[in-house]
């Protein structure tokens, strides 16, 4: 699973570019590796509290990595007569 | 003994190649183990065309609207589904149940526990025929599967 590694966001307003984004994502995602990693004792230790609820501490970190991975290819474009934006994972 | 395997488009063939290996069977040329190994092989082809069968599945999902006065084009990977899915059974039974309640308050009568990895599968399997068109006016809307 590799998550998105470019954010491009590109917002036009008649034939001006008003905002042309490029964010490198690769910067982004080791820092919510090292949030993973230390959220990770925690979410052992709620599970150790709440056994009821175990399943949900362990699991929602690694299944939420799963989710921002999978944005991968996601894209939205919108235009009309005067603005136009362009967003998209890469 | 060593079988090709034939492209998979002519049926007949794999049947022309088990009667052989029948009839060497029958004849005592070959073992029934080797009868067995034989016919493994000549059932490889569809496996493979099983296997390469996933590679067709629908990847993403396409909505795109043009109108005389705007266009709307939104690619969403099929991956966020079943990540969503995967991600909404991590939800405790408590809370889903009142999920569930707030939905049908709204009308929409809707059980979380039957979305499950293998009902999002047979979807997304279903999905990858899926092509909705509808005109109205000057606007088209398209739906489809890529």
């Amino acid at each position: 699973m590799i998550p998105p590694l470019v954010l491009t966001i590109r917002v036009a307003r008649g034939r001006k570019r008003v905002i042309n984004l490029w964010l490198p994502l690769l910067v982004v995602w080791p820092l919510a590796v090292l949030g993973i990693l230390v959220g990770a004792p925690l979410a052992i230790a709620a599970a150790a509290i709440q056994p009821g609820r175990a399943r949900t501490w362990l699991l929602l970190g690694p299944r939420a990595f799963g989710v921002l991975c999978s944005t991968r290819g996601l894209s939205v474009a919108v235009k009309d007569q005067t603005d136009e934006v362009d967003l998209r994972f890469r | 003994m060593k079988l090709i395997s034939g492209s998979g488009n002519r049926p007949d063939a794999s049947v022309e190649q088990r009667d052989k290996i029948l009839g060497m069977l029958e004849r005592g040329k070959i073992t029934a183990e080797e009868a067995g190994r034989l016919l493994d092989a000549i059932g490889a082809p569809s496996q493979a065309a099983a296997e390469s069968a996933p590679a067709n599945k629908p990847r993403f999902i396409r909505i795109a609207v043009n109108g005389a006065d705007e266009k709307v084009d939104i690619r969403v990977p099929l991956g966020l589904l079943r990540a969503g899915i995967k991600l909404g059974a991590v939800i405790p039974q408590d809370a889903r149940t009142r999920v569930e309640d707030k939905l049908s308050e709204k009308g929409i009568s809707f059980n979380l526990s039957d979305l499950n990895e293998r009902t999002v599968e047979d979807l997304i399997d279903s999905l990858s025929d899926l092509s909705l068109d509808v005109e109205d006016g000057d606007e088209t809307v398209r739906i489809f599967c890529e």
